[in-house]
Formats: C-alpha cells, structure tokens, sequence
C-alpha cells in the first residue's frame, strides 16, 4: 500500500530507495563515459608529448591546486555528514552541514576562478581568441595541454555549479521541513553526485597538476 | 557509527593528497613518483567510492553497475594505451 512517500508505482519505501539509487548510479556511469573519453584523449597526447606537457604543468599553480583538492575532499565529507543529520531527522545539524558545503562548493570555485584570472593575466588562455602566448619550448603543443585544462576543469566547473543549484534547493526543502522520508532520498541523490564530482576532481588533479611538480 | 568512519576516511583522503603532492615535488624525475601518484589516485578514489557513495554498504546490483562504469573507463584506456605502444 502506498502512502504519501512513496511514489504510486512502488511497493514501499526501500524498494523506491534501490530504484533511486540504481537510477543515480546510471547517470553517473554515463558521466563517467563523457570524462573518461577526456581523460584516454589526454592521456594519449601526453605520452606523444611527455616532455612539453611536463613543462606546460608547471605553469599551473600547485598550491592553488592542492588546496582546491582539500577543500572539495572536506565538502565530500559534510554532505557526507548532511545525510546521515537528515536520516536521524536532525534538521539543525543537516542545515548547518548543507550551508557548510555549500560554502566549500563556492569557495572551490572562487579559488578556480582566481585561477583562471591568474592564467589570462599570463596569456595561456587559448580560447576566444584570447592572445595566447607561451614562453616555453613548442608553444603549438602547450596550446594543446591548455586547451584540454581548460575544458576539463570548466567541464568540472559546470557540475559543480549544478551540484551548487542542488545544494540550494535541498537547502529550501530542509528549511521547510515537509515530508522528512523524502528529504532523505534527496540528499541521497545529491550526496552521491557531490561524492562523484570529488572523484572527477581528484583524477583531474593528478593528472593535471602533479605531472607538472 | 558511520560518521567516525566518514571522519576517518576523510582523514585518509587528506593524508593521501599530502603524500601524492610530497613525492611530485622531491621525487619528480622519478618513474616510481609516477608510479606512486597513480596508485594514490586510485586508492583515493576508491576511498570515496566506498566510504562517500557507500559502495560497502549497498546491494550486489548497484556495485555491479557502479563498478561496471570504471571498468569500461578503465577498458578503454588500457586499449587506447596498448594500441599507442604496440605500434
């Protein structure tokens, strides 16, 4: 019998919970796919291109690099933490959790913008025909190593931004406080992505910035 | 209680990027820093997997469709590699 909820078509609660799950995980995998066709096509042009995309990496800030790592790695455990509050239906403790990653979140991407600045201001933006000049050896290649940077972590970038409008609308329906068993497959849902979007992250770190040290 | 594991792994996650961004900066010349970097990754990103998107506590069907999605990422770079240095 299906109460308020539980969607129509489902039995129960848990059986709605495993088709959620299933559903995320699906979506995810073909986001897997989308970053994983970047990743083989980097990777090909690096092991062409060893030595100047070596050097190319060393034009990216480490520091700045690292630390956004950090502090997505700490948003990946306070949604963590957001869902296990909602599950004890602790709505004080999951609001201040949310506000938290959500502060990590933009936090992340204030430090990727700045970033970013920093890359324009040294001409190695080649997009929009944005003057691109590169001091080191084989400028065409390096242009490559940029490109690919700059798809790759404003592809990052995007998901984040998504996950941000989640975020924030999960931060509406907690405040509000309707329907709490709802409220959990929801946070479910964000705190998987969330989760995945760390993993893209921390592949895009070593395979960006840690080549370059 | 799961919050003490989620502090733990988180714990691990930061001492894993330590150590990876450690042995890039003083081993960098260094195949085994390669080497090193990659398996961190890995190991970092398997932490998450299982602790963060609790992988180590769900059903068989949902560890085969999320680990079917890294095997066919991992399919298609072992071959897209193997075809580079075969030829």
């Amino acid at each position: 019998m299906a109460t308020n909820d539980v969607a129509h078509h489902f039995d129960n609660a848990e059986q709605q919970a495993r088709a959620v799950a299933l559903g995320i995980w699906v979506f995810l995998a073909t986001e897997l796919l989308l970053f994983g066709g970047l990743f083989s096509a980097f990777i090909v042009l690096k092991v062409q291109h060893t030595e100047v995309f070596s050097e190319a990496a060393t034009h990216l800030s480490l520091f700045l690099g690292t630390l956004n790592t950090a502090i997505l790695l700490t948003s990946g455990l306070t949604i963590f933490l957001t869902e296990q509050a909602l599950h004890a239906q602790r709505r004080t403790l999951a609001i201040g959790l949310l506000a938290a990653t959500a502060f990590l979140g933009c936090a992340f991407i204030g430090v990727k913008g700045y970033e970013w600045h920093h890359e324009y201001q040294q001409a190695l933006l080649p997009v929009l025909d944005v003057r691109f000049h590169y001091p080191g050896s084989a400028p065409e290649v390096a242009e490559l190593f940029f490109n690919f940077y700059y798809i790759m972590t404003g592809l990052h970038v995007v998901h984040m931004l998504v996950g941000l409008g989640l975020l924030a609308g999960m931060g509406v329906a907690v405040i509000r406080w309707r329907q709490p068993k709802t409220l959990n497959r929801r946070a479910t849902l964000i705190a998987l992505y969330w989760a995945f979007v760390d993993i893209i992250w921390v592949v895009l770190f070593s395979l960006l910035y840690l080549q370059g040290a | 209680m799961q919050w003490r594991t989620a502090l733990l792994a988180w714990i691990t996650l930061l001492l894993l990027l330590t150590i990876n961004v450690a042995i890039a900066v003083f081993m960098s010349d260094s195949l085994w820093s390669l080497i090193i970097n990659g398996i961190s990754t890995t190991v970092m990103a398997a932490i998450i997997l299982i602790f963060f998107m609790r992988l180590n506590d769900t059903t068989a069907l949902l560890r085969l469709f999320s680990l079917g999605g890294f095997l066919w990422v991992g399919l298609l770079l072992f071959f897209t590699l193997m075809d580079i240095y075969t030829r």
